[in-house]
């Protein structure tokens, strides 16, 4: 027995000894990085223009970061402070601030992660125009855990999980996403409520995230978020934003259809009986009928849903299998969103065909994102929902997941019809989350069962 | 048909610590009723507008398309079952063992995926058409709707009762076959008057599994666009996001099911099938075929074909374009390896927990113990989803150190499966003679040592099929898992949802072959193995 012990000993002490070693290295190596902590030196640049105003900007290790608001009025009132729009730098999220002195100087400064690191660098009056001015070095150390990030998202990995990755590596914070039904997951939400570990939700579409803001869990964002998007594309309240947004189109056969109709009114023509489609459970279709309903009226709504259907409408379990259909030469026209149709080979044999821009037929819808109310990590929510806003973000919307981008000045793809022209100006997006009615008819008329 | 013979004692009992195992079966009937609880709390909030608002003139419709695609399905595979059961374990049929494991893959597919399979081969302007064009044949019927619904389901269900009902056949004591046959029976005669009605325990918890596997399923139906009562609740999930009406909702399917279980009850008597006499059982005689084995091997093959090669093939088909357009699989085996581990998990707990269930069941019949039966049934009868927010509304209250680990996720398997693992054990305890556990009790052991070495080796076969019907059906399931998973724990089931959401149709589809992979090596393993009868 007693030898046992001691051979058991034996074969534990070394490799304990092992560890321990490993882990006191770690800790070594850990003390010397702490004493040496990263840091970034920042300095603020400027130049005068002929019109008065004054162009400004970070340079931040030698990089020169250029914020979206750059501008510094001409006629700013004196001591108002005035603070820029946010750039990243290693995870530092940075910010020009600026104010007109009564002497007619301007005086400028930096706030990193919300903190005045650099102020009082004057700007004189009397500059020269179109020479850019540097201030003085701030050293802005990098925070040596950036934090975590916890998101649930409707919408696929495949779609957006590597911009998520890119604003993982660009921030250093611990992103963690569960994917998911967009429905489902707001649900989840709801019934977790403050115990949610989620941040920020990530949703599909408007009605889910308008839903989370009117239960009281996603919290209000903050102007300069706002400022970002068009008020159309956001909550009145400021607690949800899109993101990207998304129209509908026909998906038709080039073939055998060379002269698609401009409206969807147009469908319940003879001519296409039998030859359309239609997807009656999809979010985006039901979305497309409240729409129609607020812009076109009940009646004539009811009117149009009869008529698909005496056309001897097909109906599709949801948008997918529509072009499917369609390149398949099971169906002529379907009732799609515009970008299932890029998700196919280029040479498939479908295409994309807008109608009336007046009409409920050209309606866009959004994905979105809302910061929840008990989110453990706010600051990184934040910055979350500011990358998907940036350049960055909305140019990988255009050019990955085929989306219109709604912020940050990127334009859309020029295949497809520019944003400002389809949605029709009576509509607001968050009436939409009201689909109790377009359910009710759409049972009434026999579309759904 | 039952062996009432001899001088069988009153109702044998096994006289085990009587209070663990009732509480044991308690404890695990109640966490099934978990989900049952949260719906009658949101239900409750429900202002008095909402139950009309919710029943409507369609209501009526969609439970009647229910309990048709519920009847068809469940009468459909237990017609396929029965034979497939018999060929497999009692015949003379070629390569026996291989159809052994092969018959029971279609479980691992997912219904969605197989829906969308036989969209793409069997639609109209399908495969299937293409290749029937040139022979005159202008269009195929329709395959939306009702029929394709009823296939789907069928071909992906059948293997529930399969499974249940081989372990069945396998515990059956030849002896009466042999009895029959000495009294003039034919073999069909002996085999239609003795056998079958023998199988009645593992036929009925066998439909009773598929019955209720249609009332829950979104997939197949939401792909064929057939209206079911699930599939209102799913779109109401995605268009109302009122969480009362959905409760509403989930009780009225609560009571449909009920309906389904106490016309269960009503069939099952207090039935004996156990052995009353002495020694051991024999092997049964092996049925040889003659002129019956090439229909027969087509006959298996075909449904084979139909049900899992079809679906593999499109699989194939998607993976071969996609590798030629240079797509990556980056995540896929640390997927796979995720699933087995859950899956694994949820089959060895949720057999463990089914036990005590299982043995109330058969040694202690009566009220309370129909009760623990029946109550077992209410997690698996409802859409997934929901009982993920009925879990997620417990753990949070409860146990919130535990919500979104894999204890919670295995549990929540548990619920949802547990009348699988229930449905293995109890048509091999039924065969186990109560008289061997006296004897071992009368020999002074222990109920724990009599249960380990008597009772356990016994049931085995049950503890196996159990095991395998909850390691199935756990590998493909999806709403829980998406909603309760710990975070990023991705399965090759919920990547293969976001795959195909996306359209990403060759990840989705490696996902998908791979899957059947995972699932079928366990499978090769506990039944290939075994060589059946002696030839």
């Amino acid at each position: 027995m007693t030898g046992l012990r001691t051979r058991l000993t034996r074969a534990l002490i070394l490799p304990l000894a092992l560890i321990s070693l490993i882990l006191a290295a770690f800790a070594a190596v850990g003390t010397a990085a702490a004493q040496d902590a990263p840091s970034i030196d920042v300095r603020v640049r400027a130049q005068l223009h002929e019109d008065g105003r004054i162009e400004f900007g970070i340079r931040a290790d030698g990089e020169i970061l250029t914020p979206t608001r750059r501008f510094f009025p001409a006629d700013a009132a004196v001591g108002r402070l005035l603070v820029s729009s946010v750039v990243e730098k290693l995870g530092v999220q940075l910010q020009v601030t600026a104010r007109r002195q009564a002497d007619g100087d301007t005086e400028f400064g930096i706030r990193a992660d919300g903190i005045d690191v650099l102020s009082a660098q004057i700007f004189p009056a009397g500059t020269s125009t179109n020479r850019w001015l540097q201030s003085s070095v701030a050293a802005v150390s990098i925070p040596d855990d950036p934090g975590d990030l916890v998101i649930y998202s409707g919408r696929g990995e495949s779609l957006v999980g590597a911009l998520i990755d890119q604003f993982e590596d660009q921030t250093g914070i611990d992103v963690k996403v569960r994917y998911g039904n967009t429905a489902a997951m707001a649900i989840a939400i709801s019934e977790e409520g403050s115990r949610s570990p989620a941040d920020v939700y990530y949703g599909q579409d408007a009605g889910a995230l308008a839903f989370l803001a009117e239960e009281g869990l996603a919290a209000q964002l903050p102007a300069d978020i706002a400022a970002m998007v068009d008020e159309k594309f956001q909550d009145d309240g400021g607690r949800w934003i899109a993101t990207s947004g998304r129209a509908r189109v026909l998906i038709i056969s080039p073939d055998r259809v060379p002269n698609p109709p401009d409206s969807v009114f147009d469908l319940v023509e003879p001519e296409w009986k039998g030859r359309i489609g239609w997807a009656p459970t999809n979010g985006s279709f039901q979305a497309f009928v409240t729409a129609m309903r607020q812009i076109h009226g009940e009646a004539r709504t009811e009117a149009w849903l009869r008529g698909m259907i005496d056309n001897d409408v097909r109906v599709y379990p949801k948008n997918t299998p529509q072009v499917q259909a369609v390149g398949d030469g099971e169906l002529d026209i379907g009732l799609v969103n515009h970008y299932y149709l890029f998700r196919f080979d280029a040479d498939w044999p479908a295409a994309n065909h807008f109608t009336d821009p007046g009409e409920a037929g050209a309606l866009v819808n959004v994905a979105g994102v809302a910061m929840l109310e008990a989110a453990p990590n706010r600051s990184n929510a934040l910055r979350f929902i500011r990358f998907l806003l940036s350049e960055t973000g909305q140019t990988y919307f255009r050019d990955q997941t085929n989306e219109y981008p709604v912020a940050s000045g990127v334009t859309a793809n020029p295949r497809l019809r520019p944003l400002d022209e389809l949605n029709p100006p009576s509509l607001a997006l968050t009436t939409l989350s009201d689909l109790e009615g377009t359910l009710d008819l759409l049972r009434k008329v026999g579309a759904l069962k | 048909m039952t062996l009432r013979g001899g001088a069988a004692t009153v109702p044998a009992r096994l006289r085990i610590n009587v209070p663990a195992i009732w509480i044991l079966a308690i404890a695990a009937a109640a966490a099934a009723c978990i989900p049952l609880v949260y719906l009658i709390i949101r239900a409750a909030n429900a202002d008095p507008d909402t139950w009309s608002r919710v029943l409507t003139d369609g209501t009526a419709r969609l439970l009647l398309n229910t309990a048709a695609l519920t009847l068809a399905v469940t009468a459909a595979a237990a017609a396929l079952a029965l034979p497939i059961a018999f060929l497999t374990e009692r015949t003379d049929l070629p390569f026996a063992r291989w159809w052994r494991s092969i018959s029971i893959m279609p479980l691992a597919i997912p219904s969605y995926v197989g829906a969308f399979a036989f969209i793409i081969a069997l639609g109209p302007n399908g495969s299937l058409q293409d290749l029937l064009a040139p022979l005159g044949v202008d269009s195929l019927p329709e395959i939306y709707g009702f029929f394709g619904a009823w296939l789907t389901l069928t071909l992906f269900t059948f293997p529930y009762l399969l499974i249940v009902v081989r372990a069945g056949l396998r515990d059956l004591d030849p002896g009466i076959e042999e009895a029959a046959r000495s009294l003039g029976q034919s073999a069909w005669g002996a085999f239609w008057r003795v056998t079958v009605p023998q199988l009645r325990i593992p036929l009925a918890t066998g439909s009773l599994l598929v019955a209720l596997y249609v009332i829950s399923d979104f997939g197949a139906v939401s792909m064929m666009n057939f209206d079911t009562f699930t599939r209102a609740i799913y779109v109401r999930i995605g268009t109302s996001f009122d969480r009362s009406s959905i409760a509403v909702l989930c009780l009225i399917l609560v009571a449909l099911v009920a309906i389904v279980l106490l016309v269960d009850w009503s069939q099952r008597r207090n039935a004996r099938y156990h052995r009353l006499g002495g020694g051991a059982a024999k092997m049964p005689r092996l049925v040889r075929l003659h002129r019956y084995r090439w229909p027969a091997l087509i006959g298996l093959g075909l449904v084979c074909a139909v049900a899992l090669f079809l679906p593999i093939a499109v699989l194939f088909h998607w993976l071969s374009v996609g590798l030629q357009g240079g797509e990556t699989f980056p995540d896929i085996w640390s997927e796979a390896l995720n699933s087995v581990y859950a899956s694994a998990l949820a089959g060895a707990a949720t057999v463990a927990v089914s036990i005590p269930i299982a043995v109330v069941i058969v040694r202690r019949p009566g009220f309370l113990s129909r009760i623990i039966d029946r109550a077992s049934y209410v997690g698996y009868a409802l859409p997934g989803v929901v009982v993920a927010f009925a879990l997620i509304f417990f753990t949070l209250r409860v146990t919130p150190g535990i919500y979104q680990t894999i204890i919670t996720l295995v549990f929540a398997y548990a619920v949802l499966f547990l009348p699988q693992a229930i449905s293995g054990l109890r048509t091999s305890l039924v065969r186990v003679q109560p008289g061997l556990e006296e004897a071992s009790r009368s020999l002074s052991r222990s109920p724990w040592q009599t249960f380990t070495s008597v009772t356990l080796p016994l049931i085995a076969p049950g503890i196996l099929a159990g095991f395998a019907l909850v390691f199935l059906t756990t590998m493909k399931e999806l709403p829980a898992t998406l909603l309760l998973a710990p975070i990023e724990f991705d399965t090759l089931a919920t990547s293969l949802w976001g795959h195909q959401e996306d359209v990403f149709f060759a990840r989705a589809a490696a996902n998908g072959l791979l899957l059947l992979g995972c699932a079928a090596l366990p499978m090769i393993i506990l039944f290939g193995n075994d060589r059946g009868l002696r030839t």
